[in-house]
This record gives structure tokens, sequence and C-alpha cells, in this order.
């Protein structure tokens, strides 16, 4: 592999509190921080590499600690991070129902890093509620998630990195 | 016949008049025969009491410190008191044992750094550290035990002073995911300076064990530098002036390592220079 195809980014979850943040990025990343640490801190680095459209990429991923409101939460910790998944729980509306508030704010704080949106916890749901909770809420999550089951979970973060690509390219130019 | 006759009818009248007595004394009599099966067969007993025990023993459990805690620290006092020869004597061989465990690994790694030495006795090291001793009065077996406890540099990290990324690293000691200490180191600053409301200082030391992580905040770029051993002021000094000889030799800024072959080409120089650090006798 060429080195100068092997880039690293920062990434973080964000989201309300037992969304199923740890449990995505425990499903993806094997090499872990004790979760112990985002309990102190509110804060666990976790670091996977995987290869995607001819690149080696060492996806950095800062798991922080959720919180009901988003500017609630330390933006320092934020800082230089080239792209985001926001992790909503299907089955609480309460963790969407600000959706578009919420989204505003990180547009606000991270306007060039790339976002994902996460619906979690599929598994906990079947066809029919979920069509009446995508309605319902006009929600249009880019990755139907089980952290559970695994279900697009590596096809969460992979098209996450294919958009980190395609950033580290288009500023490269 | 008649007498026949008068004693059915004066136990029909006695069976009358005490039937509601007669009724208790039987009762009376099952009940002394089930006690007495109670008391004087020593399993039953047990069966008996033991709930009544079992509860008691429950309620102590649950509430001893409440119920005893004071007579107990007090009982303590007055028995570490009375008794402090007793008390050494049997805490002796274990903090004993602690200290020469710690010993031995010290003496262990110290030997092994001065075998080092003498095993080469006319490197231009060994011969430098002679000549030293004969100017400075000092013997030379003991500017050799200094040196061998003094501070090794074992971890470098240049890390991304915003976002917390790794630039580059090398580590004396192979250790693994530097990528992911360095984004806790940096995470863990920001925590401290934004927990303690010290946003405009920086964190410059973080000490665990016998590793010293000393931070060094230059313009986009964050060096933290593991320390292993005693360092003085002195020896934080000459580091400083070293990271900044670095900059000097390799100005870099955070944003020009973009991919690995960048990350590569600094480590490579971090390498270098601090492996330099380490062979110079502070």
């Amino acid at each position: 592999m060429d080195s100068t195809k092997w880039i690293s980014k920062k990434i973080a979850l964000l989201g309300n509190h037992a969304v199923g943040k740890t449990s995505l990025i425990s499903r993806f990343v094997e090499n872990k921080f004790p979760e112990g640490y985002l309990t102190t801190i509110g804060l666990k680095v976790d670091k996977k590499t995987i290869s995607v459209d001819g690149y080696n990429i060492d996806l950095v991923i800062w798991d922080i600690a959720g919180q009901e409101n988003l500017a609630n939460i330390p933006h320092y910790y934020l800082n230089g991070c080239s792209g985001y998944i926001y992790v909503v729980d299907l089955t609480r509306p309460s963790t969407y129902e600000n959706l578009r508030s919420q989204t505003l704010l990180l547009k606000g704080i991270l306007p060039e890093a790339e976002a994902l949106l996460a619906g979690n916890k599929r598994d906990l749901l079947n066809e029919e509620e979920l069509k009446i909770i995508l309605e319902d809420f006009n929600i249009q999550p880019d990755e139907l998630t089980s952290a559970k089951t695994g279900e697009n979970v590596e096809e969460l973060f992979l098209q996450l990195a294919r958009k980190l690509i395609h950033q580290h390219e288009s500023q490269g130019t | 016949m008649i007498k026949e006759s008068s004693e059915a009818r004066l136990d029909q009248l006695r069976d009358l008049l005490f039937e509601e007595e007669l009724r208790a004394q039987t009762l009376l009599e099952k009940d002394v025969h089930t006690l007495r099966k109670i008391v004087l067969e020593e399993e039953e007993f047990a069966d008996h009491l033991s709930p009544h025990f079992q509860k008691n023993v429950e309620y102590l459990r649950d509430n001893f410190p409440h119920l005893f805690g004071r007579y107990l620290g007090e009982a303590i006092k007055i028995q570490i008191r009375d008794s402090q020869a007793e008390i050494i004597d049997a805490l002796y061989p274990i903090i004993g044992k602690l200290i020469n465990k710690y010993l031995r690994s010290e003496i262990q790694r110290i030997s092994q750094q001065l075998d080092s030495r003498l095993s080469d006795p006319f490197s231009k090291k060994t011969l430098k550290l002679r000549w030293k001793a004969f100017w400075s009065g000092v013997s030379y077996q003991e500017l050799l035990i200094q040196q061998a406890s003094s501070a090794k540099i074992q971890e470098v990290f240049f890390i991304n002073k915003n976002s917390g990324m790794l630039l580059g690293h090398h580590s004396f000691n192979d250790i693994t995911h530097p990528d992911m200490v360095a984004g806790m180191l940096k995470g863990l600053q920001d925590f401290v300076e934004h927990a303690l409301e010290t946003a405009s200082e920086e964190l410059e030391i973080l000490e665990y064990d016998r590793h010293t992580f000393l931070l060094h905040h230059l313009e986009t770029i964050t060096v933290a530098v593991v320390v292993d051993g005693e360092q003085n002021a002195n020896y934080r000094s000459l580091l400083r002036k070293h990271i900044f000889d670095f900059m000097e030799l390799f100005p870099v800024r955070a944003d020009e390592i973009r991919n690995r072959a960048d990350q590569e080409e600094l480590a490579g120089k971090i390498k270098t220079h601090f492996d330099g650090f380490n062979q110079v006798d502070q």
C-alpha cells in the first residue's frame, strides 16, 4: 500500500445517553480501551484501520458520553473532528424528537465535518413499527443499525470512511 | 346392680361437670409432651431455635458497624497502643518483603545498566566517565550508579494540539496503540484544564508510578515525552531545549502531516533526535 494513501481521521459518536454509541463501537472495534474511562472523564478513544476505495484509513473514534442536549457536551472533545455519527435509539422518540435542532447545533460546532445519522436498536422493531416511526417523526437515518446483532454496523463506518476519503481528496487539491 | 348403676351415673356426671377441664388436661399433656420433645431432643431443639438465631445473626451482620463500630474502634485503638511491639513484629516481615521486592527489581534494573557499561571498559562513554570522575573527585562507581538510576526517555508523541490526533511517535519500549494514548492524553488534558477552569494554562506534567509524562505545548503541536526514572529541573530544562532544537532543525506544523508517509518521516526524525538525548549523560 502506498503510504500516502494511508490516512488517519478523528471521528466522534454523539447522541443521547443509552442510545448504543459504545455498543456500536464495541461491535466495530477489536482493540478497545477499558470503558471505565468513559464514566471517569466522559471520553473513550478507540481505533480501527479499514481498507476502502484504495485507501487505508485509521478511524480514531472518540466515544463521548451522552447528554440529552448536545449543548451540554464538552465541545473541546470535538476539536479537529473530520466526521461524526449521530446515533438515535429508534425505540425512544425522546432521542430523536429534537433531531433538527441538534443537527443544526452540530453543524455550527463542526461546519466542515462529514455527518451520518444512525437509527440504532433496529432489532427491537418489526417492519411495520419501523415504518410508522420513520414516517411519523420524519427521520431518515443513513443506516438502520443493531449493535446487538451487528446489522449494518460495518456498513455505517464504511459509509463514513468513504465520505472522509472524499473530503481528504478535495482538501488535497 | 344399684351400685353399678350409681357409679356409672357418677362417671357420667363427672364427665359432664369436668368435660372442659378434661379437654384442657389432654391438651396440656400434649403440649408438655411436645415441649419435652423439643427441649430434651437436641436435634429438634436446634431446628426450632435455628431460624431465630439466623435472624439475629443477619441483623447483627447488617448493623454491625452501627452497633459495635464505636466500641471496636476504641478496642483497636487500645490494642494498638498496648501492643505496639507485637504489631511491629507482625507487620515487619510483610513490609520487609515489599521493600525487599522493590529494591530487588530496582537493583536488577540498575545492575543491567551497569553490566552493559562494564562490558565495554574502553568505550567512549566509559572513558569520558572515568575522566569526569578523575576531575570531579567523585568515584567512578558512584558516577556509574548515578547514571544508571537517571531518567531515560521511553516514548515520544507528537500530537495535534487541536484534535489530539497522533502526528508522529517513537517508542524505545514498543507500546501498543499510540493513537489511542495520544487521544486519551489530549482528552485528559482538556478535561483537567476545563474542570479546573484553567483553560489559559496548560497541563505540563502527569505522573504514574515510575513514568512521567512531560507535555510541551508548541504552536500547533503538543510534544508528550514519557520519561522513566528520577528527573531534576535541569533534566527537564535540557529536554525542553532538545524539543526546541528539534523544531528548529525540522520545523513542522500539525496540518502538514497528512498521511502515513508524513507520519513515518516525522517518526524517523523523532527517533534520531531523541535517541541522541538518551545517549548523552544529563
